[in-house]
């Protein structure tokens, strides 16, 4: 069984999804990444409900990329769901967001992220924050099986 | 002059006239006592002159008659024709009546010139020579005595006249008379003698000649008689005017009777002094206390005034009982119940309170019964009409040897305090929240922002990149994310510039016609329904809403278009614009058969920015500013479907009254 790294991108805006994407895509092990544009998609991913039953086909993340703000269900929301699952709880969540609203960072926090990252609006920099990420979550990091 | 002196005046006069008067007309009375004590007193001396005068010439007269007698035995003698030995008769006789009389001096016949022919005296001067009797003859002759005074010895003598008939048929035409000289003085002295007491001093004064008929006259001098209070008594004896004067003794009942009178006069005159001065003290005192008792009754009815006009609620109760001993009236308009009421029960305040106050109520009122309260507490409580009142109380409790007998105090009514303050407090809460409300929407709206704006720096990388490498294959999408981002942008500040602007531009509320607003709105997306062949179906006569138009514009504008968009993949597509209810609010609502949603998300679909859909165009806002408008006019708005691709219902109310 070959170990592909699973990256969840939960992103609503398609442009950003586009630029993480690449981002991440610059990672020399070439991460497999899954794109959904909202909380409820990302929970069914998670969960493995509906659309995403087959395990085979969606297999787990190593890392999961949270925006905050998502149509239906909230980012947050989605946090506190997975960090209250047993099962999930021990999957990295990197937020991902443009917010730096302080009761954001902390309300993060306080749900159990890992990480709290702010997209930059520099675009090397966006890129090279995509590259460190993958990076140090795929390869430097150890995470439980 | 001005007011004050006038009072001042007014006053004194008040004050020390009528003593002054009652002072004066005591003294009168007084001086009349005295003055009428003094008459009595010198009338009772008067009468006794009276009395002596009359005495003296009754004696006067008798003796005049008695010694008449005797001169007319003589001038008989010389009458008589058949006596020849007249002369010596006549001088024989005379001896005798001298010798046997004592008062006389001297009997002597005279002729009319008034030369002697006989004389016979007492002693050895001869009386009648050494005086000229001549000038008295002639009164003598028409009357019965003349008084005589002798230059020499400053003696005065009486004389008494007898014609003798013989010798004169005529009585004033005589050629010859008898007359008798006696000693007044002595005569006088032994007349009065008798008749006037012993213990006052006489004199009497007959023609002019006085004599002394007290013993000591100069006694007169020294204090032994008062001369004050003589008595003068004028009478007349035969043609002579005679006065007798008598001096009472300074001494005896008589003066110690009118020294009695004085003392009284002055003792009275103390006395009515005295009596008014208690007046005058009396009155003052009375004045005073009149002027006391109006500034007490003036303050008195100023509290009184105070009270009843207060506001507050001022009253007293008596303890153990708790019945009101007073209780202001305004507790009337403030409870409903009257003072009556109050006044009728004990306790009677007690069924007033709240029923959330009883318990308090009781634990106060205990702590109350031994003397214990706080200065202040509020307490709520249920007037008769109904209404629940908010009272501030004060309270001093009374005590007697320190048990707790009354309780005092002023109750206001404090409702309208309470109100504010509570609607103070919401609208610190709602300012509050709003602060909270502006902050978050200052974060989502950077936060908002800074999206597109990451999206266009980083395409713009990729491009520049992709350029400088000479790869186009993904040149032209790129560039599309980029101008897809900068229509976001515009977009997403076009909608905050028009949520920003509701309840913000200087509008005045009117009637809107929504018939002709949604007339309006449905012809701004025209060609797009045309297009798309949406069904829409207005209800006729919508009512006219009070408000802003321009904001009813966008609200109504905002909603078509929503419902337009989410209806684009349907076959038939439908929009239903219409109205429920009536009166004052009128519930709106826009239905469509377009995607619906999932009835857990009814509520965030208003919030800002936020999305259900992350495939459909917008920004966010619309729904937004859909419910600040309707909130802008008092009204709610909600969202209704029966789960995605079961359409969407929007319901709103807005006001159609002016009020």
């Amino acid at each position: 069984m070959t170990e592909e790294s699973v990256i969840l991108l939960v992103e609503d805006n398609e442009s950003h999804a586009i630029l993480a994407i690449r981002g991440l895509s610059q990672y020399h092990k070439k991460p497999k990444i899954v794109h959904v544009s909202d909380g409820e998609s990302a929970l069914d991913y998670l969960f493995g409900r509906g659309e995403y039953s087959r395990p085979r086909s969606n297999p787990r993340p190593r890392l999961v990329l949270l925006d905050l703000r998502l149509p239906k269900i909230d980012g947050l929301d989605v946090l506190k769901e997975m960090k209250s699952s047993e099962d999930l709880r021990v999957i990295p969540v990197v937020i991902l967001t443009s917010s730096m609203a302080e009761p954001d960072i902390v309300r993060s926090y306080y749900f159990n992220a890992n990480s709290y990252l702010v997209k930059p609006l520099d675009f090397e920099e966006f890129r090279k924050e995509m590259l460190c990420v993958a990076n140090y979550w795929l390869n430097w990091n150890i995470n439980p099986l | 002059m001005n007011q004050r002196r006038k009072n001042f005046i007014h006053k004194n006069l008040l004050t020390y006239l009528p003593p002054l008067l009652v002072f004066l007309v005591l003294s009168a009375g007084n001086l009349w006592m005295w003055y009428q004590a003094r008459q009595i007193s010198c009338r009772l001396i008067s009468s006794q002159a009276r009395s002596a005068a009359d005495q003296i010439i009754t004696k006067l007269n008798l003796l005049i008659y008695e010694r008449g007698k005797d001169l007319n035995h003589l001038a008989s003698i010389w009458e008589d024709a058949n006596n020849n030995n007249k002369e010596q008769r006549f001088k024989e006789d005379a001896r005798g009546i001298l010798g046997r009389e004592p008062g006389y001096r001297e009997i002597s016949r005279v002729d009319s010139a008034g030369n002697i022919l006989s004389h016979i005296s007492n002693t050895s001067d001869t009386l009648i020579s050494e005086i000229s009797f001549g000038k008295h003859l002639k009164a003598l002759s028409t009357d019965q005595f003349e008084l005589i005074s002798s230059p020499e010895s400053k003696e005065s003598f009486l004389a008494i006249f007898r014609p003798i008939l013989s010798d004169s048929t005529e009585k004033g035409n005589f050629s010859t008379a008898v007359v008798g000289v006696m000693r007044f003085d002595s005569l006088m002295k032994q007349l009065a003698r008798g008749s006037i007491p012993k213990e006052f001093a006489a004199e009497i004064i007959i023609d002019g000649i006085q004599i002394d008929l007290t013993e000591n006259m100069d006694s007169l001098t020294s204090s032994s008689y008062s001369i004050d209070d003589r008595s003068e008594v004028n009478f007349t004896i035969g043609n002579h005017d005679a006065r007798i004067i008598i001096y009472p003794p300074r001494e005896g009942l008589l003066a110690s009777l009118l020294y009695q009178n004085r003392i009284r006069l002055i003792l009275n005159t103390i006395a009515a002094l005295f009596a008014s001065s208690l007046l005058a003290f009396a009155i003052y005192n009375f004045l005073k206390q009149k002027q006391v008792m109006a500034k007490l009754r003036e303050s008195e009815e100023r509290y009184q005034r105070l009270t009843e006009n207060a506001k507050d609620i001022i009253f007293r109760l008596t303890l153990p009982d708790g019945r009101f001993e007073f209780i202001s009236p305004s507790v009337t308009e403030v409870t409903g119940y009257t003072q009556q009421e109050f006044y009728s029960r004990p306790l009677f305040f007690k069924q007033l309170m709240d029923p959330g106050w009883q318990k308090n109520f009781e634990i106060r009122w205990k702590e109350i019964l031994i003397g214990n309260t706080d200065p202040f507490f509020e307490y709520q409580i249920i007037s008769k009409s109904g209404e629940h009142k908010w009272l501030h109380q004060s309270n001093v409790i009374i005590t007697e040897d320190g048990v707790p007998v009354a309780l005092e105090g002023i109750i206001t009514d404090v409702t309208a305090q309470k109100k504010a303050t509570h609607e103070r407090e919401e609208l610190i809460k709602e300012l509050e929240k709003k602060n909270a409300d502006l902050e978050r929407f200052i974060y989502t709206v950077s936060h908002e922002l800074r999206q597109p704006l990451i999206t266009i720096k980083g395409f713009l990388g990729y491009l520049e990149e992709n350029a400088q490498r000479g790869e186009q294959s993904m040149l032209h999408q790129d560039i599309m994310q980029i101008i897809h981002a900068t229509e976001i942008m515009q977009r997403l500040l076009n909608d905050l510039i028009s949520l920003n602007r509701v309840g913000l531009a200087p509008q005045k509320k009117e009637n809107v016609n929504i018939n002709e607003i949604v007339r309006q709105s449905t012809d701004l997306f025209k060609e797009k329904i045309v297009q798309r062949n949406i069904k829409v179906t207005i209800d006729p006569l919508l009512p006219d809403v009070h408000g802003f138009r321009s904001e009813l514009m966008e609200l109504f504008q905002n909603l078509i278009e929503n419902s337009i968009k989410f209806t684009s993949n349907k076959v038939r597509p439908e929009i239903h614009i219409g109205f429920t209810g009536s009166g004052k609010e009128v519930t709106f609502f826009i239905r469509d058969n377009g995607i619906g949603f999932d009835s857990r998300y009814k509520d965030k679909i208003f919030g800002l920015f936020n999305k259900l859909h992350s495939d459909t165009e917008g920004t966010g806002v619309g729904l937004a500013l859909a419910k600040r408008i309707v909130e802008h006019h008092g009204g709610w708005i909600r969202a209704e479907s029966e789960g995605p691709g079961k359409g969407t219902t929007i319901y709103f109310t807005l006001p159609t009254d002016h009020s």
